[in-house]
């Protein structure tokens, strides 16, 4: 009996019936609680790369709250226009992931900014791409000069554990702090990340940083999805830099 | 075999990563530092254990010829278990951890006590015996893990262990450490140390 196609048939069918169950079951119950977890997780490196968030034991609804009261949104085109959405999108559901396959003139890119009453304090951007084994998320944050970088963070990566991973790590993180995107001649270099730390003399100091020692790929990655992503907003960035000179010329 | 010998055996005697040579893929993996080592541990041994429970439990229902995939779908829907609630309730932890939680599921140790042991065993015997070789695991991963902590990046847990003065001194993180071959020299310092002290040697 054991040994017949049917009973084995039966058998696998039914295991096969209860672990489905039980899986689906718990991806049905948990799934509140883990889309929760993602969206305090984007917010909270939101708030981490404009240097809001002053420890890591707050709890969710701190952070949203935190979020809701200093950071403002809206998204821009390729034109660097600002653009209203419809009604009932959000700009948190903007995924720049999914932005990337869409023709070019129909892309859309969130800005993050923080504000205190009218004046702005930092620009934040996402930034997304290919490490070694997955994509890296994260977000780019910039003074309010557009040029020196204020804080950048990845939270979402599935790098080597403890070697590409590090991107998520403070240390590799407040390395990009204080750097500068825009050269002298006001071209976009955005920053290079190169394998050892860069010589105190380097005429380039201020647009270079030492990468993961033994993640030389996750280094690779992290610098081309960062020229990449501000390219996407150069045009918005640039028509920004005018008006900001035109304020000094004023 | 009495239960308490089932129990203790593969913490020490026949640890399933020194002595049989199994689990190496994760537990080379893993151990850059303590804490995904110490997380790692308790999932593999909970997974273990569950899976051991349930194939013991429906041992002799098992057709002998689908066993080995009856085992695998258990195996993995643990896995896929222990991989949600992680991500549910300890989101840091399972975002530092990636893919290898996924990856249980290729670990030979699991695979291994249910072949070798859970399918011809009582459940309270498989049971200890899949919590024995999961701490005989996370043993093993805790020494190497807390060793390329401390030795490659001077911390442990996250804490800073080696003194300021050291380093003044000319003291330096071993790089090595972070990388595969650090941990391969850990665990054959530690395999060679076990077995010069319970004298195991292969058999030929």
């Amino acid at each position: 009996m054991r040994n017949s196609n049917l009973y084995t048939f039966i058998f696998i069918s039914i295991v096969t019936i209860i672990c489905a169950g039980l899986l689906s079951s718990a991806a049905f119950y948990l799934k509140d609680k883990q889309q929760t977890n993602v969206e305090v997780d984007m917010k909270k490196n939101i708030l981490k790369a404009v240097k809001l968030l002053e420890n890591n034991k707050m709890s969710q609804q701190e952070i949203l709250d935190l979020y809701n009261q200093n950071i403002e949104n809206y998204v821009v085109n390729n034109l660097g226009e600002i653009i209203n959405l419809p009604e009932g999108i959000l700009v948190e559901d903007i995924d720049p992931e999914k932005e990337d396959t869409k023709p070019e003139s129909d892309r859309l890119f969130p800005v993050y900014v923080k504000k205190s009453r009218t004046v702005v304090l930092a620009y934040c951007i996402p930034i997304l791409g290919k490490g070694l084994w997955s994509t890296m998320y994260g977000y780019l944050a910039l003074e309010p000069d557009l040029n020196t970088i204020l804080g950048i963070t990845f939270y979402k990566q599935a790098e080597t554990p403890g070697l590409g991973s590090e991107v998520e790590a403070e240390n590799f993180q407040n390395k990009f702090i204080g750097k500068q995107i825009w050269d002298d001649e006001d071209n976009l270099v955005s920053v290079k990340i190169l394998k050892l730390e860069p010589s105190p003399n380097s005429p380039n100091i201020m647009y270079e940083v030492a990468g993961i020692s033994g993640a030389t790929k996750t280094s690779d990655g992290v610098m081309n999805l960062l020229l990449k992503d501000l390219t996407k907003y150069e045009t918005y960035f640039r028509n920004l830099r005018k008006e900001l000179v035109q304020k000094e010329e004023i | 075999m009495s239960n308490k010998k089932t129990f203790f055996e593969p913490i020490i005697h026949n640890n399933p990563v020194t002595i049989q040579i199994l689990g190496i893929c994760s537990a080379l993996a893993v151990t850059t530092q303590l804490k995904p080592s110490l997380v790692m541990g308790i999932a593999v041994t909970v997974i273990i254990a569950m899976s051991s429970l349930i194939v013991s439990l429906i041992r002799s229902f098992i057709p002998k010829k689908i066993r080995i995939i009856v085992e695998m779908t258990i195996i993995a829907t643990m896995v896929i278990l222990v991989d949600q609630i992680l991500r549910a309730y300890m989101f840091d932890v399972s975002k530092q951890l990636s893919v290898f939680v996924g990856l249980i599921i290729t670990n030979c140790i699991v695979l291994g006590r249910l072949e070798g042991f859970a399918l011809i065993n009582k459940p309270i015997p498989s049971i200890l015996d899949g919590i024995g070789n999961g701490i005989g695991y996370s043993l093993i991963l805790v020494v190497v893990g807390a060793g390329r902590e401390i030795l490659g990046a001077g911390t442990l847990m996250g804490y800073s262990v080696i003194p300021q003065s050291l380093y003044n001194a000319g003291y330096e993180n071993n790089g090595l450490m972070v990388l595969a071959p650090g941990a391969f020299i850990l665990l054959g310092l530690i395999v060679w140390l076990q077995r010069a002290v319970t004298g195991h040697y292969e058999e030929e």
